[in-house]
C-alpha cells in the first residue's frame, strides 16, 4: 500500500457566474486522516471535492497532495480515487470489469485492451493476470467475491456501493474522495456501512475526504469535521469540539439536528435577570441564547421561562415537547416519553435550561433573534 | 387471480363481455376457461386488425407469387416456384437485386457512422448546436420528391452547380445521374444525405441520456482522451440506440424508391434499378403480378430477416440500462 499523503488546499476560489461555490477555501488534512466536509446542500462541498479531483478547475488557489502541487494534472494523474453519489459504475460491464477498469485503462495500451487484438500485444497477458489477481484481492477485502460476474443492474444499492468503493481502492490511491457515498442507502444499511467504511479507512490508512450533509454521519466517523456554508469554512474541529463549542448559530443549528432552541437574550433577561450563560450575564448580552432540547427541562412551576404546550412528538424512549414562549418564540424540550400525557396541548408550564450547556450568539442578520419562525430548526 | 386485478370490476363492466367479468371477479368454478375467453375477447380487435391489414395481404402476396396472375387477365394458374426461378434468372432483376445490396452495403454503414460522428461533433459543440441539429434534420422533414428535384438541378450535367464547381476546379464534367458507372453512387450519396439526419437525431438523443458521472468516473479511471471515453463509456452506452438505428437504416435503405423513381427511373440501362422500383415496374408497367409478388416476398423476407436477427442475436448482447 502506498504511504498515505497529506492534502493542502489553500485559497481556492471557484465561481459559477457571479455565484462563488468556493470562496477562498483553505484546508489542511494530515496523512491518514478522515475528514468530513459537512454543510447544507449547495454550500459548495461537492465542488470542493471535484476541484481536488481535477474534474473541475479552480479559478484561484493551490492544491497540494503530499508535497506536490497538482496544478495542471489531469484527474487520472493525481493518484486519487473518487466515489460518486450515484456510484457511476459502468452499467455494461460486470463487477469484475468495473473493478478492473482503472487498472486496465492505466496499464494496458489501447490495443492491449482490445479483446481480439490484445493477445498479440507483448506483455499484455502478464499484465492481465496481475490485474485479475488484484481484482480478486480487492473483492475479498470488501466481501464481494460472489458478485464479480454480475452486472451493476443486478445488484442492490449496498452492493453497488461496495463495488464502487472497490473500484476506488483497487489502484491504491493516495487520497480518497467520497461524495455522499452513503446517501442512496436506506437508514439501517447506511449506519452499518458507515461503520465498515470507517474500519476500512483505518485499515488502509488512506487520507480521506468525505462529503456529506448528514451531521450524524460526519460526527460518527470523522477525525475532524469541516463545516461549510456558502463556499466558506465556518469551523473545523473534532466532532466533539464542534458539538460542544460551535462558533456561531448556523454551526450550532447544523450540529443540533433536528432541533436547536434560540431565544432572544432580552426575553430571558426579563424573566431571569441574574442568569449567567457560561459566566456571561444575560442581562448585558445582546443576540440570542441557544441551547439544545436535551439541555432543556419543563416544570409545572419554578424559575424559568413560562410557556404554553403546542404539541409533543414521540421518539421512542424520549419525546420532543414543542412549546411557545410568551412572545411566541418556539422552543423544544426533550422529555421522557412516559411523561407525554402530563403535557397536553394548551397546558402552561416553565422551561428551564442548563446555562453551562448554552451559548450566546449574535442575532442572525436582519433578525432580532426572537422571530418565531427562525427560533426552532426543524 | 392476484387481488390487484380486481380493484374495480365496475369500471371493467362497460367494456367486458359477461364471461370476462365473471373471470375478473374470480367467482366461478370455470374461472380458468372464462378467463381465457376474456383474454381472447380483449385481444380480438388488435388481432383482427393485424389479420386484415398484415397477414391477409402478406398471405395473398405469398399465394400470388406462386401463380402466373397477370393484371386484367381473366384466369390464373399455379406455377409453383417458377416466378422465383424467373426472378433469379432474369438478368435485369438480378441486376436490380445486386444494385440493392450494393446500395444497402454502402448507404447503411455510411449513414450510421457519419451520423454517429456528426452527433458527437454536434454535442461537443457549444453555441450552434441547435442550428446544426436543424440543418441536418431538414432532409427528414422535407418532401423527398421535391428534394430529389433539387438534387437533379444540382447534379445536372450542363447547368448543375456541382458540375460548374468541378469544371471551375479543372475537372471534367460528370453525368452524375446518366453515367451507368456513377449513377448508383450518386443515388447512394443522396440516400446517405436523406438518412443521416434522422440517425443524428437518434444518436443525439442517445448521447443526452448518458450520465455525466460516467464520463467523470472514466476520467478518474484514466480514460480522459476522446478515444478512451468513447470506448469505455459512449459506445457501449449507445448500444441500444445504435442497434435501433442500424435496423431502421437497413430497412429504409433497402426500401429505397423515391429517388430512383424521380431521378433515374432505374436507368441508365438498369444501373440504378432497385428491388422496390423493379417490383413497381413488374406490377404496374408489365402487370406481371406473379413475378412482382415473388419480389415482394423476397423483400419481406429480407426485412423480417433483419428484424429477427436483431431480436435473436443482438438484443442479448446489447446492454439496456
Amino acid at each position: 500500500m502506498t504511504a498515505s499523503q497529506s492534502l493542502d488546499v489553500s485559497g481556492i476560489v471557484r465561481a459559477f457566474g457571479p455565484a462563488r461555490a468556493l470562496d477562498d477555501f483553505s484546508l489542511s488534512v494530515a496523512p491518514g486522516e478522515f475528514v468530513s466536509i459537512l454543510g447544507p446542500s449547495g454550500c459548495g462541498k461537492s465542488t470542493l471535492l471535484r476541484v481536488v479531483a481535477g474534474l473541475e478547475d479552480a479559478d484561484a488557489g493551490t492544491i497540494r497532495i503530499g508535497d506536490r502541487s497538482v496544478r495542471g494534472l489531469r484527474p487520472k494523474d493525481r493518484q486519487i480515487a473518487f466515489v460518486f453519489q450515484s456510484y457511476a459504475l459502468y452499467p455494461h460491464m460486470t463487477c469484475r470489469q468495473n473493478l478492473a477498469a482503472p487498472l486496465v485503462m492505466r496499464e494496458l495500451s489501447p490495443f492491449g485492451r482490445n479483446r481480439l487484438v490484445g493477445r498479440l500485444v507483448p506483455g499484455s497477458g502478464a499484465v492481465r493476470r496481475a490485474i485479475a489477481e488484484r481484482v480478486e484481492r480487492t473483492a475479498a477485502l470488501l466481501g464481494i467475491e460472489a458478485l464479480l460476474d454480475r452486472r451493476p443492474s443486478q445488484l442492490s444499492g449496498g452492493q453497488r456501493q461496495r463495488v464502487a468503493l472497490g473500484r476506488a481502492l483497487i489502484r491504491e490511491p493516495r487520497l480518497f474522495l467520497l461524495d455522499e457515498p452513503l446517501a442512496n442507502l436506506d437508514a439501517a444499511l447506511r449506519n452499518r456501512t458507515r461503520g465498515e467504511l470507517h474500519d476500512l479507512q483505518r485499515r488502509l490508512g488512506t487520507t480521506t475526504l468525505f462529503v456529506t450533509h448528514d451531521q450524524a454521519e460526519a460526527m460518527a466517523i470523522s477525525d475532524r469535521v469541516v463545516v461549510m456554508f456558502a463556499g466558506r469554512v465556518r469551523q473545523i474541529g473534532t466532532p466533539d469540539d464542534l458539538y460542544r463549542n460551535p462558533v456561531d448559530l448556523d454551526v450550532a443549528r447544523f450540529l443540533s439536528q433536528p432541533h436547536l432552541n434560540a431565544v432572544g437574550a432580552a426575553l430571558i433577561a426579563n424573566t431571569l435577570p441574574s442568569l449567567r450563560v457560561r459566566g456571561t450575564p444575560v442581562a448585558r448580552a445582546g443576540g440570542v441564547v441557544a441551547f439544545r432540547p436535551e439541555h432543556a427541562r419543563v416544570m409545572e412551576a419554578g424559575r424559568g421561562l413560562p410557556f404554553t404546550v403546542r404539541r409533543a412528538e414521540h421518539a421512542g424512549s424520549d419525546a420532543h415537547l414543542f412549546v411557545a414562549l410568551r412572545d411566541g418564540t418556539r422552543c423544544v424540550a426533550r422529555i421522557p416519553s412516559e411523561t407525554i400525557a402530563d403535557w397536553p396541548r394548551g397546558r402552561h408550564g416553565i422551561l428551564a435550561f442548563d446555562p453551562e450547556a448554552a451559548w450566546i450568539f449574535p442575532a442572525p442578520e436582519g433578525d432580532a433573534g426572537h422571530a418565531p419562525h427562525l427560533s426552532v430548526v426543524a | 387471480m392476484p387481488p390487484t386485478c380486481r380493484w374495480s370490476p365496475d369500471v371493467a363492466t362497460a367494456s367486458l363481455p359477461a364471461g370476462g367479468l365473471a373471470a375478473l371477479r374470480g367467482d366461478d368454478a370455470t374461472g380458468g376457461r372464462s378467463r381465457r375467453r376474456a383474454g381472447l375477447a380483449l385481444a380480438a380487435p388488435a388481432a383482427a386488425l393485424m389479420l386484415v391489414l398484415l397477414f391477409a395481404p402478406s398471405s395473398l402476396v405469398l399465394a400470388l407469387s406462386l401463380t402466373d396472375y397477370q393484371f386484367g387477365m381473366p384466369g390464373m394458374a399455379w406455377v409453383g416456384l417458377d416466378n422465383y426461378a424467373a426472378m433469379l434468372a432474369d438478368p435485369n432483376i438480378r441486376r436490380s437485386l445486386a444494385n440493392t445490396f450494393l446500395y444497402v452495403a454502402v448507404v447503411a454503414p455510411a449513414s450510421i457512422f457519419l451520423a454517429l460522428l456528426l452527433a458527437l461533433l454536434i454535442e461537443a459543440q457549444g453555441r450552434l448546436r441547435g442550428l446544426f441539429r436543424a440543418v441536418f434534420f431538414l432532409p427528414v422533414t422535407a418532401t423527398l420528391v421535391a428534394m430529389a428535384t433539387a438534387w437533379e438541378v444540382l447534379l445536372h450535367p450542363t447547368f448543375g452547380l456541382v458540375n460548374a464547381l468541378l469544371s471551375m476546379l479543372g475537372f471534367e464534367k460528370v453525368r452524375f445521374l446518366s453515367d451507368p458507372d456513377v449513377a448508383l453512387w450518386s443515388l447512394a450519396v443522396i440516400g446517405v444525405w436523406k438518412l443521416v439526419g434522422y440517425n443524428i437525431l437518434l444518436f443525439v438523443a442517445g448521447l443526452a441520456t448518458i450520465p455525466r458521472d460516467l464520463y467523470e468516473a472514466a476520467a478518474v479511471d484514466g480514460a480522459d482522451d476522446g478515444w478512451g471515453r468513447f470506448t469505455l463509456v459512449t459506445w457501449p452506452m449507445l448500444g441500444p440506440v445504435t442497434l435501433f438505428v442500424a435496423v431502421v437504416t437497413l430497412i429504409r435503405s433497402f426500401s429505397e424508391f423515391e429517388t430512383v423513381a424521380v431521378l433515374t427511373l432505374g436507368g441508365p440501362n438498369n444501373a440504378t434499378a432497385m428491388i422496390l422500383y423493379t417490383l413497381y415496374e413488374q406490377a404496374f408497367r408489365f402487370f406481371d403480378i406473379g413475378l412482382a409478388s415473388a419480389l415482394a416476398v423476397a423483400f419481406l423476407g429480407f426485412v423480417a430477416g433483419v428484424s429477427i436477427l436483431k431480436v435473436w442475436f443482438f438484443d442479448g448482447r446489447v446492454h439496456y440500462v
